[in-house]
């Protein structure tokens, strides 16, 4: 309520310096800071929201043994949900900015939530070469994961810096919604095939089930796949 | 002094309750102080801790103040403890200073069990070799996993093991009766305690037909016949009530038994229902 009184005042203050102002250049400039002070704020309402109900938790929420999940980022994962028909209780685990090593993380996190035989569905758009190159958690996924996990990824949520990159994270929130998008490079990639054998083998050993879905795939990098893996490959172009 | 709850001994001849309080999400002083102290009064002498619960400075004080004043000694009353994810990890399983900073905030001089709370694989071995040289120095009288499968016990028994887990706690209720588990465990001779027991009491267990019938024949309330359902598996129940009144009623199990048929029925409520995931809390579980 303080804060709402205190962002009232200022919104006023900067109102009234707007008319009484006569000097073009500082109209502008108020009308910037205007501008940016409520994309702020919505963007940090937009995050918080977003936090709250992006990953399930175990207090709060009393859903489980979900038929599928799916991971990858927000825009592909989308796209795959209505062209695959995904038929049960579906988790949603995509999000902005996701790449593959996080998805991999997200996976290892959450795959309890999922029922003893339920599939864990990644999409991989294969029209972002750093879907597959970046090797770091991708910016919106710190807040879902372990503790543990974060730490031997070098971050440390019991520092103050976490707290700092979490307030840009929500400064950044809306922007990097309103520009997501699906790679529409036709990207020379290597499929990271070494990594997806492991990823089936971890589920085969939990018991439950994996397909990758490639998205915009070119096919030819399909002959690198091995055997063991075709089964649980799904090209969409 | 007689123990109201009988004793259960373990693979090493050391004794602990058969049903014990919790203290996950008890953070109020006054509170803790009453639950304590209604515990020690009507007989609850094993309680247990962790630092992921925020509260044992606070258990430490409401404890001194309970044992003070209902006169029960620190020799009856049986103390969990547990080493969390990020203890580990920090440490790289080199765990002893977290051990002596938990013992100073509860003010304890010996641990009566220490366990592992999530199994995470990478440091796993090295904390359990420190808690293999705590327990020699007679620091831990006990110890144990929480949270472990039968592949994840498994993997760990492939460890250069020295002294064998004495304790099991994973989370067990109607919802999640984990049978397999729970015959392997004590095939293995291990103890085996149940969190989270009465599924904190989810609409799946209040409304459950079968709980609402066994309630009304055997004269108890649905937490009573869910209780005397663990103790009759051999499992150690820890519930967790803010209210006094609840943990006496809690307790007042003793003088009826249920049928081989209703524990069956009990277990038929099953739906593989878990309130913690493994993979939640241990990544990669």
């Amino acid at each position: 309520m303080k804060k709402r009184i205190i962002l009232l005042i200022f919104a006023v203050f900067l109102f009234s310096l707007f008319v009484l102002m006569r000097n073009t250049a500082v109209r502008i400039l108020i009308a910037i800071t205007f501008t940016l002070a409520v994309y702020l704020k919505a963007s940090e309402r937009a995050y918080r929201k977003y936090k709250t109900a992006k990953f399930p938790g175990t207090v709060g929420t009393t859903m489980r043994n979900y038929d599928n999940m799916v991971l990858g980022k927000a825009a592909v994962g989308k796209n795959c949900r209505q062209r695959l028909k995904l038929t049960g209780e579906s988790l949603d685990l995509t999000a902005i900015g996701r790449n593959f090593y996080t998805d991999k993380l997200i996976l290892e996190r959450y795959f309890s939530f999922l029922k003893p035989g339920g599939e864990a569905v990644f999409c991989m758009d294969c029209g972002d070469t750093t879907y597959f190159d970046d090797k770091y958690i991708s910016r919106f996924d710190a807040i879902g994961l372990h503790e543990v996990t974060l730490w031997e990824n070098g971050i440390d949520v019991r520092s103050g810096e976490f707290e700092k990159s979490e307030r840009i994270n929500s400064w950044l929130f809306l922007i990097s919604r309103l520009l997501m998008r699906i790679g529409r490079i036709k990207a020379v990639y290597d499929l990271p095939v070494t990594e997806m054998a492991e990823i089936k083998k971890f589920c085969d050993v939990r018991n439950f089930q994996v397909q990758f879905i490639l998205y915009h795939a070119d096919h030819t990098n399909k002959k690198e796949i091995p055997v063991g893996l075709c089964d649980n490959i799904t090209t969409i172009s | 002094m007689i123990d109201v709850i009988e004793r259960v001994k373990l693979n090493n001849n050391y004794r602990m309750p058969s049903m014990m309080l919790g203290s996950y999400q008890v953070n109020v002083p006054g509170v803790l102080e009453a639950i304590l102290r209604t515990g020690l009064e009507c007989g609850v002498y094993g309680f247990d801790t962790s630092p992921s619960y925020g509260n044992q400075r606070e258990f430490g004080d409401a404890l001194q103040i309970a044992m003070t004043e209902t006169g029960v000694p620190r020799d009856r009353i049986f103390i969990t403890g547990k080493i969390d994810g990020w203890q580990m990890c920090r440490t790289n399983g080199a765990v002893e200073q977290h051990v002596y900073a938990s013992m100073k905030e509860l003010q304890v001089g010996y641990f009566d069990l220490l366990l592992v709370h999530w199994p995470f694989e990478r440091y796993l071995a090295n904390t359990w070799k420190c808690f293999e040289r705590l327990y020699e120095k007679g620091v831990l009288k006990s110890i144990g996993l929480c949270n472990v499968n039968q592949r994840v016990y498994e993997n760990f028994m492939s460890y250069d093991i020295m002294i064998k887990p004495q304790v099991i706690q994973n989370e067990i209720s109607p919802l999640h009766c984990s049978t397999d588990d729970v015959l392997y465990f004590q095939k293995e001779e291990l103890c085996i305690e149940a969190y989270s027991p009465l599924a904190r009491m989810l609409p799946a267990v209040k409304d459950s037909a079968v709980l609402k019938r066994l309630s009304e024949k055997y004269r108890k309330s649905i937490a009573q016949i869910i209780l005397k359902w663990h103790v009759q598996r051999g499992i150690v129940p820890i519930f967790t009530s803010s209210k006094p009144e609840r943990i006496i009623n809690n307790i007042d199990i003793f003088d009826f038994a249920l049928s081989q048929e209703d524990m069956e029925q009990i277990s038929g409520i099953n739906q593989n229902y878990k309130i913690f995931p493994e993979s939640y809390g241990c990544p990669g579980f």
